[in-house]
């Protein structure tokens, strides 16, 4: 057998799946030529070390997930662009859903929810490994479930409404529900929320470790003084712990809003964002029951905010992209 | 007690492949949630693969994410004839040898060339401009020169042996992942392995502890 044939075989025989008749070829071959059983040795060695050498493993870099989902919502707005977008009423149909013709007319597509592995912050400290990111809280910081809300503009020329979401630490996971609409009332009322939008096609459930991201798009204009409004409530499995908060976001555009008679702290709150065009968030599970009326004339939003929510014993705190969380000062 | 373990091991394959069925069909619909899901089941896999591959983080990243937005476009195409972890692992594979080709700024000299001589055939040697294997063992593990050496084979070459002896592969998934007859895996990973030999036996000393 010449030694080119014989190294063809040399996988097969350490494999154990060469012929009989094969295997006494190459087995005669290697008695009547020492080098060749010498060179079959150091190949069987090879072979072992590959199969057990422990394979290399790296970790996933940080933030990998998310730049290939960015890319591909990339490819996706590209496609869309393309075609026509679905309108919110198509979707929302049977007629027994009469009650969104009328507040739906002004609200377009409300798309995908998207899951991002949270980023982690710059300013983060004690990161121990990459799997369980342990991201220091800054003190003195109430955790709002709803992280802010940024805009960009889509390939129509219209603009989308991206609502970030995240659980607070204590929470490993939940399910998310999530209602919009521009008429902030509806909202307000358990008995009509229901009866609102979902923002999310069905509850999603959402881990400690992602960040959501509700997108919304609105294909008309708005009248002075609105503000595009999103009610969200989030469970954990168990049913134990559970929350709600409620995000006002001026629309672009939309103007400046006249004062309002007073109302709840909910209603002034609202109206803050349309008047200094700030996103303004607020736990909607403990609201107070007072009246309250924003005063417009505070040189900021921030000034606003406290003038009305500090009497009532809430806080204000503003978030890292520019928004404000009002919560209860317990 | 055995056939209730394994019947309970099968029962769990099973809804393992069902919710994967599912999420694809989710994906297939555009739904970015369900991709998330997939890119998150498999990112460490596709990402290990293409470390072996490319031997580079920076080369590794990029091999993955085009494989993950190949997968995203071509997701329509996915039939179920093969396993989903088999088309992602070709996908992945075509991706590398795709990026390779781009770099290759001189023509690839494949160990399957063989000069034919009178009475018998030897395989060209391709001198390595490398430091020598001696000089490679200094200071470097065992399993890190044999990483190298991997590292260093011609890209199908490298690509079958990862398939084979990193990832665990058969013979008949690398002959569906490579697009390539069994009989063709076979043969060019036992020149794989023979080139192996070759680079590594003026320190095999070091291997044979």
């Amino acid at each position: 057998m010449k030694t080119e044939r014989a190294r063809e075989l040399y996988s097969d025989y350490a494999e154990g799946t060469l012929s009989p008749a094969m295997r006494l070829a190459l087995e005669q071959h290697f008695e009547s030529d020492p080098t060749a059983r010498a060179d079959y040795d150091q190949f069987a060695r090879i072979y072992s070390l590959l199969d057990s050498a422990d394979a290399v493993e790296v970790d996933v870099p940080l933030g990998f997930r998310a730049r290939v989902l960015e890319l591909a919502t990339q490819e996706q707005a590209k496609r869309s662009a393309v075609s026509q977008p679905r309108s919110l009423l198509d979707w929302l149909r049977p007629a027994s859903r009469r009650w969104a013709t009328g507040g739906l007319a002004a609200l377009a597509v409300i798309g995908l929810a998207v899951f991002l592995p949270r980023a982690m912050s710059p300013n983060s400290v004690n990161i121990s490994d990459v799997r369980g990111l342990s991201l220091a809280a800054p003190r003195n910081v109430s955790a709002s479930v709803i992280t802010g809300v940024s805009t960009q503009v889509t390939a129509g020329g219209g603009t989308q409404y991206l609502f970030h979401v995240h659980l607070p630490r204590a929470v490993p996971n939940a399910t998310v529900t999530a209602f919009v609409a521009l008429d902030a009332a509806s909202l307000l009322n358990p008995a009509t929320r229901a009866q609102a939008t979902p923002a999310l096609r069905q509850p999603q459930t959402l881990a400690n470790d992602e960040e959501m991201q509700i997108p919304i798009t609105l294909q008309q204009a708005a009248s002075p003084g609105s503000t595009l409004n999103m009610y969200l409530q989030w469970q954990t499995p168990d049913s134990k712990t559970s929350g709600a908060q409620i995000v006002f976001t001026p629309i672009a555009g939309a103007g400046r809003a006249s004062t309002a008679a007073p109302g709840g702290l909910l209603d002034a709150l609202q109206q803050i964002s349309a008047v200094y065009g700030v996103t303004v968030i607020a736990d909607a599970d403990t609201v107070p029951s007072q009246a309250a009326q924003a005063d417009v004339s505070s040189p900021d939003a921030l000034a606003a905010l406290k003038a009305v929510a500090g009497p009532l014993k809430q806080d204000v705190q503003k978030l890292p992209d520019g928004s404000f969380h009002v919560f209860p000062n317990l | 007690m055995d056939d209730a373990i394994s019947a309970r091991q099968r029962d769990a394959k099973a809804a393992a492949n069902a919710e994967e069925k599912e999420i694809i069909e989710r994906c297939k619909r555009g739904d970015l949630g369900a991709f998330n899901e997939l890119i998150k089941k498999y990112e460490k896999q596709v990402y290990n693969f293409a470390y072996r591959l490319t031997g580079n983080y920076d080369d590794a990243n990029d091999v993955a994410q085009d494989a993950f937005l190949r997968v995203f476009n071509a997701i329509q195409s996915f039939r179920g004839d093969s396993s989903f972890s088999t088309w992602l692992f070709r996908i992945t594979t075509n991706v590398f040898l795709d990026e390779r080709k781009k770099r290759r700024a001189h023509p690839q000299t494949s160990l399957d060339e063989q000069l034919d001589l009178e009475e018998s055939s030897v395989v060209r040697q391709i001198e390595d401009p490398g430091p020598t294997p001696d000089l490679l063992v200094e200071g470097k593990e065992r399993g890190q020169i044999l990483h190298e050496a991997v590292g260093a084979l011609p890209e199908y070459q490298r690509t079958m042996v990862v398939l084979y002896h990193s990832e665990q592969k058969s013979y008949e998934e690398i002959a569906e992942v490579m697009q390539l007859p069994i009989g063709t895996v076979k043969s060019r990973l036992n020149r794989a392995r023979l080139a192996l030999k070759e680079k590594l036996s003026p320190i095999q000393e070091l291997f044979n502890s």
